[in-house]
């Protein structure tokens, strides 16, 4: 059959392919996707702060930013802080998706640059009960994530329980999330990704719990 | 004309702006099983109400590595089939196929196919009527706040009435459904025989109405309870005696048509076979019959 498109741009491919595994990883929570980094789009300079000059998670600001356009808006986090309206970063996703940065409690997507600005989540709108899609969608850059480790997952997407790992930093943190889930149909859905890309879902449907670790090697 | 300006539309046809919405309120429909999101339903060379819904699904998360299938009542050589497919293939270059098992991406207008559908794939479901409230509630502010208090008595009421005026459950399609415990959903894409399928699926199942601008979904293993009572429950189309008359199944959704008259000896009488074509060749296929010849 004659065909009739254009060969999508690189950052069109980037998203469709981003996509299909951030949808895969959002309907199957626990199931670790793998992301790609869009390269092509360069990254913002790194933020100094105490802990010296942090970079971006590409992976995970490039899964963000192809899900962002003029018809949304955005905020960035990080050392447990808001960024402004005036800082590079912010400037930096601006000038690129066209999308607002706009006051945490009106934020349609979060980028949070590290574990620590997890706790920034509170601050993030959950829906109503007419509107609970009203709510933000949460990108967050984490040190690591593995196949198997403490965090035991429950709900909608899970064959009985799905389980998966993250380091210790992170999982100080988890009580951030599950805050999100005590009030559904109202939440936030967040997605945790690592240095390597390694993606994982959790929709406010997710029933987070903490194994200690060494029943989860008994068992 | 030069082959470049042959190359007229964006991969998969809608600009990746509408994609992105919605991308976005499709990762809303899966973290609220159920649960109806309003977006941005664009105007496509199709009328809406035709399909326009899971179209717009389809052209927001197909990419150039998917195998596509496309039916309409389970059949993949109907008018509403053949001119989605062709709309997706001549601005996706996708490989399609009518095998339920080989396809990645299934798009269905009120069938769920006979064969089990696999984790790795998606079922992408045209939607004509959104709310099951609607019957009992046409205001779709007030229908949005019931679902919002899960305020569902008016439902069972009329539930209840169904049974009072007709003796049984008289609810053909449409049937309701509780989505993992919180919220009803419509069904109306399928009818009741698939409805169960929807229940604890491998497979994730997306809805989209182009028409009513809603777009919800309903996750693998996410449970699917449809409205009964205890003395009066959900039942199939399933028959007894039901068989089709091609491949001779008798487990598989029957739709019926008429065969004409050929001489004045054989009368013209109606005939049942599977709704689900691709199912139906297959089995036949296993039964020694020549694919060519089907």
């Amino acid at each position: 059959m004659n065909t009739a498109f254009r060969t999508p741009s690189a950052f069109d491919a980037f998203c469709t392919e981003t996509y299909r595994i951030m949808l895969n990883c959002l309907a199957r929570p626990g199931t670790i996707g793998q992301l790609t980094q869009p390269t092509f789009l360069g990254a913002p300079a790194p933020i100094t702060n105490a802990h010296g000059a942090v970079p971006a998670n590409m992976y995970a600001l490039g899964a963000c930013m192809s899900l962002i356009d003029q018809e949304t808006n955005f905020v960035l986090g990080c050392d447990n802080a808001w960024l402004l309206q005036g800082h590079e970063a912010t400037s930096w996703v601006h000038v690129r998706t066209n999308a607002r940065r706009v006051a945490p409690q009106d934020a349609q997507f979060a980028y949070l640059w590290d574990v620590a600005s997890l706790a920034l989540i509170p601050q993030l709108p959950r829906g109503s009960l007419t509107f609970p899609e009203r709510s933000t969608t949460v990108f967050c850059a984490v040190p690591e994530i593995s196949e198997s480790g403490s965090w035991r997952l429950r709900g909608p997407g899970i064959d009985g329980s799905a389980s998966f790992g993250t380091d210790e930093k992170t999982m100080r943190q988890v009580g951030f999330i599950q805050q999100t889930r005590t009030q559904f149909p109202l939440g936030v859905d967040v997605f945790l990704i690592d240095q390597a890309g390694k993606c994982v879902g959790l929709p406010r449907t997710t029933r987070i719990e903490l194994i200690a670790a060494h029943s989860v090697r008994g068992g | 004309m030069s082959a470049a300006a042959e190359n007229i539309y964006n991969f998969a046809f809608i600009d990746e702006d509408s994609k992105r919405e919605v991308r976005r309120q499709l990762l809303k429909a899966i973290a609220l099983p159920g649960h109806q999101v309003p977006f941005a339903s664009r105007d496509l060379p199709i009328g809406r109400g035709w399909g326009t819904g899971g179209l717009q699904i389809t052209m927001a998360i197909i990419a150039p590595s998917d195998t596509l299938k496309v039916i309409d009542q389970g059949d993949d050589e109907s008018v509403n089939a053949v001119n989605l497919r062709r709309l997706l293939t001549r601005t996706t270059g996708v490989a399609t196929t009518t095998d339920t098992q080989q396809a990645s991406i299934i798009q269905t207008r009120h069938r769920i196919p006979e064969e089990k559908m696999r984790a790795d794939q998606i079922l992408v479901l045209q939607v004509p009527m959104v709310d099951p409230l609607r019957w009992v509630e046409p205001n779709l502010e007030r229908a949005t706040v019931m679902h919002g208090e899960a305020d569902y008595g008016r439902m069972w009421v009329y539930m209840y009435e169904s049974i009072i005026k007709a003796g049984d459950l008289r609810i053909a399609t449409q049937y309701p459904v509780m989505v993992a415990g919180r919220y009803m959903m419509d069904t109306t894409p399928i009818p009741r025989w698939d409805v169960m399928r929807l229940h604890n699926a491998d497979t994730l199942f997306l809805f989209g109405a182009g028409r009513e601008k809603r777009i919800y979904a309903v996750p693998p293993y996410t449970t699917i309870e449809p409205l009964e009572f205890e003395d009066y429950r959900f039942k199939t189309e399933y028959q007894p005696n039901q068989r089709c008359h091609r491949c001779g199944a008798t487990n598989t959704f029957l739709t019926g048509h008429f065969v004409k008259a050929t001489t004045q000896d054989e009368p013209g009488h109606w005939v049942t076979s599977c709704s689900d074509s691709s199912y139906c060749d297959k089995q036949l296929v296993a039964q020694g019959i020549p694919e060519h010849t089907l």
